[in-house]
């Protein structure tokens, strides 16, 4: 176990290269470099003499290969440079923001999980009944309604009209629920159907038939045989999703000024911070590689006939 | 006897089971037929054309006429909703069947090979799961310049790994199942069990994932055009139709929610079709024995709605109480302050930052603007021009620092010193050579001729801070303003009253400076109350608080002007009567009026009539598309083959239209000229992109339109010798009139006010006479306050917003 940890842990460090030079390529052939956005989005224009110094002070103006060098060389050395816009340390800011959005991405989580497998499983069982397609009318709704949308309705109701909840981040209990409600109505709508589809398919394997067969009643079949097994699927699809949703929330974090690494991320890609957006590239990928090895050891202890060793 | 009876009525029961699923199988199918069918046919069947704009059909709610309203082009909104549907279900159509076919096969092939393949391309797949998708679909766009097709190709290339995954799981699940080994024992070829045994038992949860994801990827791609970087406008697609509207919720809510439920219905008809395909494509349903559930589902229910419950209570405790202060409390949310914006903090001689402690009432210059854009003693009482090189300055005798310390003329000195040390464009402005302090003056040598010194002192960055108390980390300085920053993140500015303030004790004990970069929460913050005032909200929001007596709004024209540079490299434009025609085509008024809803003043030259050569003191071409007709007319240009562009030698009067979206207005002007100069029989091609420096390198355009501030100091040279001179920094049409080069270089040293206030007309009036530019609009700057709040000012330079006068009564 401890080699296949370490193992798979060895091969973070190629997806980190991969995915670093990748966006950094990505980047480096947009449109627009840092120093025009640096000055174009404030007032006034500046000439491009002045661009060309500020080119040269941030090392802008070489060989892209050597850029990347340069920064790969800085980050070995545990220094991930310094933003090009705020000038501050991009670790120290990364971090700074970083509780904020696993704080969304875990309430998100929370309530989709308390939400969606009991009204998955309830649909499963209460199949083609009226619980079933209530809870499926439900699903649908939520399902077929873009997060922007949600988000907007959710602030014109309940804090413009009702006055419930704030309209934007502050940092209070009260503030996270909106951002949170937003991104659990549309998960908990795909993963009540993807639980129920999930369970339904265990409910009808020969297994189940067999137990009840030799009488087992009917809540230890659901309980100790049926979830157990329909967790594989379910685990694999929500350990996807925090991925995901630390990565995805970006929309939502700017419609609520939620101040997370989500709204960072969009704000230096819109102003072509090249040290920030490999800073959240780097942690992107190590939370991913994380969760996914956390979903393959949970594979393991949920089904044993898959090896770990198989990973390779 | 019983028993085969029972057995009977089951059976029964299966097959009515079995047909129902049928049938809701095939109802699904022809819903789902129906709507590819209309999305199909849309060019055909609809009603109105959904390009055809008429202004004055702008915003109309549902009618007979119009039974989904009008988008703020007056283009019918039925119309668009069908003709959307073919590009948004199509593309998701296509986007879902690339990342299935591809994602299953790569799957399959991983999860029965295993070993060193899997382990490669799983790797592979864990980078793009791990590339987070959002950077890549901006990137992607970035590059590729936004566009449909380019969002696709974004988000396939993050999708795959989700079904190389879904399927893979499936795989190891049953791979070593007995009849996997039972086949291969019996000589089956791996790629036999592979489609035969395999693919047929894991094809179920794929095809219902598939399914499903038709209508995540629509949603999607509609997020992807929410942002921006998908469907770029004219081009009908409910993600993009959706964002347009967005702002317009409270006011026409018919504009985002055609579209918004034609998403909702298709999404939910493709997920009605997924569930029954599960239902029909299972091949267990086929030998499954009716299934009769004995659950003891009340004690169930009754234990999930338990922990629901107990979720719900948890999601929602933990509610705060806010406090009553006693002291006045001003919350201002702004657009402008932002990292993006570059004025985090409050050292003016850094970056933009001089314009947070301006603004914000923590810095003053030694001069600043009025109303006209004119210059008035601030921290100084007057000024003498020794020689062309050399200015004094002389400074009031009664300022103080916020930290009590007197202003003087070393204070002065030391404060330029580092700015011109530190700052990136002060040096250049000001060229100054040496700074000499005497007593309560101040002496300035420079380099060259800088008629403009005075007025770029008042820039921003010539806040007067007290360096000896130097910058903290967080960016604070001492000024002298009414203002002192307490504390100081990203997203907020927290300022306390400076009560020993030389120009009187500040009126309001504290103001919190909230920056709010999305327009809509911006408005909803208002409405709600949250915050007192707002600094740039949307146009269609601005509706809601201006017939509104709760609310009060001060707006300025600013000199930020909207313009087009017409190019001069090419063929078309350097027709002097095609370039006549373009200025008498453009329907300023339209623009302001409905498409800004008066957020804008019609534009004559580059600067607002609040400035004394600004305004009506230059003539443009009046708006007039019969006179563009025959002005075109007479130089040869006629539509022979009859489908209403004109010719001339066999080549068609087609522009193309370059500009970019940051700027809400310039993809409205872009979509307001295409409807007028088609009138005139001139085709324009927009192209709107953020990537629009590539363009302008390789001059691939006709026109370019962007906006651009013609005035930051109340001086006009700036914007001439950027534009219109030979070589000029901006000078994308390749304008040259001798004429005007001469005139700038009198401009360059003239210091009489009045006088270049003079050159500037006849500068600006040959620029409009030769068709090089044409002005459409001035930015009308506005900010909303609650009632009650005055002193709150919107000033045409944009410099100051939170000042002494600033008073809240209830």
């Amino acid at each position: 176990m401890k080699k296949y940890v370490g193992k798979r842990l060895l091969q973070l460090i190629p997806i980190i290269l991969g995915i670093t030079l990748l966006s950094f390529t990505l980047m480096q052939s947009a449109a627009g470099d840092a120093v025009d956005a640096l000055y174009d989005n404030a007032s006034g224009g500046v000439s491009e003499e002045v661009k060309a110094e500020k080119r040269h002070e941030l090392g802008l103006d070489q060989p892209f290969l050597i850029q990347y060098t340069n920064w790969l060389g800085g980050v070995l050395t545990g220094d991930m440079g310094v933003s090009y816009i705020s000038n501050k340390p991009v670790f120290e800011t990364f971090v700074s923001k970083l509780p904020a959005t696993i704080f969304l991405t875990l309430t998100s989580i929370l309530l989709t999980v308390l939400i969606s497998i009991p009204f998955g499983v309830l649909a499963a069982v209460r199949h083609n009944r009226f619980t079933d397609y209530l809870i499926r009318f439900f699903s649908f709704i939520g399902n077929a309604l873009p997060g922007f949308f949600v988000s907007l309705l959710l602030i014109y109701f309940l804090a413009l009209q009702l006055k419930l909840f704030p309209v934007m981040g502050n940092g209070s209990l009260k503030s996270i629920v909106l951002p949170t409600l937003t991104l659990a109505i549309a998960m908990s709508a795909k993963y009540t159907r993807q639980v129920r589809t999930t369970v339904l398919d265990e409910l009808n394997k020969d297994y189940v038939i067999g137990a009840r067969a030799r009488g087992i009643r009917e809540p230890v079949v659901l309980f100790a045989s049926v979830l157990k097994t329909a967790m594989l699927t379910i685990v694999t699809l929500l350990a996807l999703s925090i991925g995901s949703l630390l990565g995805g929330t970006a929309i939502v974090e700017s419609i609520f000024m939620w101040d997370g690494v989500g709204k960072l991320a969009v704000d230096s890609i819109m102003m072509r911070d090249y040290p920030m957006i490999q800073a959240y590239v780097i942690w992107m990928a190590i939370i991913y590689v994380g969760v996914n090895l956390v979903t393959d050891i949970i594979y393991h202890y949920l089904d044993p006939r898959i090896r770990l060793e198989q990973e390779g | 006897m019983e028993g085969i009876e029972r057995t009977a009525v089951r059976v029964r029961t299966r097959k009515i089971k079995k047909e129902r699923t049928m049938t809701k199988f095939y109802l699904f199918l022809t819903l789902v037929i129906i709507l590819l069918l209309v999305a199909a046919l849309a060019p055909q069947i609809v009603p109105y054309d959904p390009y055809a704009q008429d202004l004055m059909k702008a915003l109309q709610p549902p009618s007979p006429e119009h039974p989904l309203g009008t988008d703020r082009y007056g283009r019918d909104e039925l119309s668009r909703v069908m003709m959307g549907g073919q590009t948004t279900i199509y593309s998701a159509l296509l986007l879902v069947g690339v990342i299935t076919g591809f994602g299953t096969l790569v799957g399959l092939l991983c999860g029965y090979q295993g070993g060193k393949i899997d382990s490669f391309i799983m790797r592979v797949s864990d980078v793009f799961l791990a590339f987070p998708g959002m950077v890549f679909a901006i990137a992607v766009a970035g590059i590729l310049g936004g566009g449909l097709i380019n969002a696709v190709v974004a988000l396939a290339c993050i999708s795959w790994p989700k079904f190389a995954r879904l399927a893979r799981g499936q795989v190891l699940a049953i791979k070593n199942m007995p009849y996997i080994a039972a086949a291969r024992l019996s000589g089956s070829g791996s790629v036999k069990i592979v489609f035969k045994h395999i693919l047929p038992n894991i094809i179920g949860p794929i095809l219902v994932t598939a399914t499903l994801d038709i209508g995540t990827m629509m949603m999607e791609l509609a997020g992807l055009s929410f942002l921006g970087l998908g469907a770029m406008p004219p081009i009908a697609e409910w993600g993009s139709m959706m964002s347009e509207g967005r702002s317009m919720l409270q006011t026409a809510p018919w504009v985002i929610l055609a579209p918004g439920c034609a998403i909702f219905i298709s999404v939910t008809l493709f997920n009605l079709l997924g569930d029954t395909v599960r239902d029909v494509l299972d091949p267990k349903t086929k030998r499954k024995k009716g299934v009769e559930m004995k659950v003891k589902s009340k004690i169930l229910a009754l234990l999930l709605s338990t922990v629901l419950v107990g979720g719900m209570l948890t999601g929602c405790a933990g509610s705060t109480s806010t406090k009553s202060a006693e002291e006045k409390v001003f919350n201002y949310g702004t657009m402008a302050y932002s990292v993006s914006n570059s004025n985090v903090g409050m050292n003016p001689h850094e970056s933009y930052i001089g314009w947070s402690a301006l603004r914000y009432g923590v810095g003053e210059t030694l001069f600043k603007f009025n109303e006209k854009m004119e210059l008035e003693p601030w921290l100084a009482k007057d000024y003498e021009q020794i020689d062309d090189n050399t200015v004094k300055i002389n400074l009031r005798d009664d300022i103080t620092f916020s930290n009590g310390k007197k202003v003087t003329g070393e204070a002065v000195k030391a404060c330029f010193e580092d700015l011109i040390a530190k700052h990136d464009r002060a040096p250049k402005d000001l060229q100054i050579k040496s700074i000499s302090a005497d007593g309560q003056s101040v002496t300035i040598v420079s380099e060259n001729k800088v008629p403009a010194l005075i007025n770029y002192l008042c820039d921003p960055y010539g806040c007067i801070i007290d360096m000896e108390a130097g910058v903290t980390a967080d960016k604070n300085v001492v000024g002298t303003g009414p203002y002192v920053a307490k504390t100081i993140t990203e997203t907020e500015v927290n300022l306390e009253a400076n009560m020993d303030y030389w120009g009187g004790k500040p009126k309001v004990g504290k103001v919190n400076v909230k920056s709010i970069i999305d327009g809509d929460t911006l408005t909803m913050a208002l409405q709600s109350g949250e915050i007192d005032a707002a600094q740039g909200l949307p146009y269609a929001s601005l509706e809601l608080f201006q017939e509104n007596k709760d609310y009060t709004i001060s707006s300025t024209n600013t000199s930020r002007v909207y313009q087009a540079a017409l190019n001069y490299n090419s063929a078309v434009i350097k027709d002097d009567a095609v370039r006549k025609a373009m200025a008498m085509s453009m329907d300023k008024d339209g623009f302001t009026t409905v498409l800004l809803h008066g957020n804008g003043t019609p534009a004559i030259g580059p600067f607002p009539a609040n400035l004394p050569y600004g305004g009506d003191k230059v003539k443009d071409a009046a708006y007039d598309i019969e006179g563009a007709k025959k002005v075109l007319e007479a130089a040869g240009w006629v539509d022979t083959d009859g489908d209403g562009i004109r010719e001339k030698d066999g080549q068609k009067l087609s522009i193309k239209w370059l500009t970019y979206t940051s700027r809400q207005e310039l993809p409205l002007l872009a979509e307001s000229v295409q409807a007028t100069y088609k009138q005139a029989g001139i085709d324009v091609q927009v192209n709107a992109t953020d990537s629009y420096k590539d363009f302008l390198k390789a001059g691939d355009y006709d026109v370019f339109a962007n906006a651009f501030v013609t005035a930051p100091t109340g001086d006009p040279q700036y914007y001439f010798t950027t534009h219109v001179v030979d070589n000029s920094d901006y000078n994308r049409g390749h304008y040259h009139s001798d004429k005007v080069e001469a005139l700038v270089a009198q401009l360059r040293s003239e210091f009489d006010t009045e006088k270049r206030a003079t050159l500037a007309v006849s500068i600006a009036q040959q620029v409009l006479d030769d068709n090089a530019y044409i002005y459409a609009s001035h930015l009308k700057m506005s900010f909303v306050m609650k009632k009650g709040v005055t002193g709150f000012t919107a000033h045409p330079s944009d410099y100051y917003e939170i000042t002494a006068d600033l008073d809240i009564n209830e």
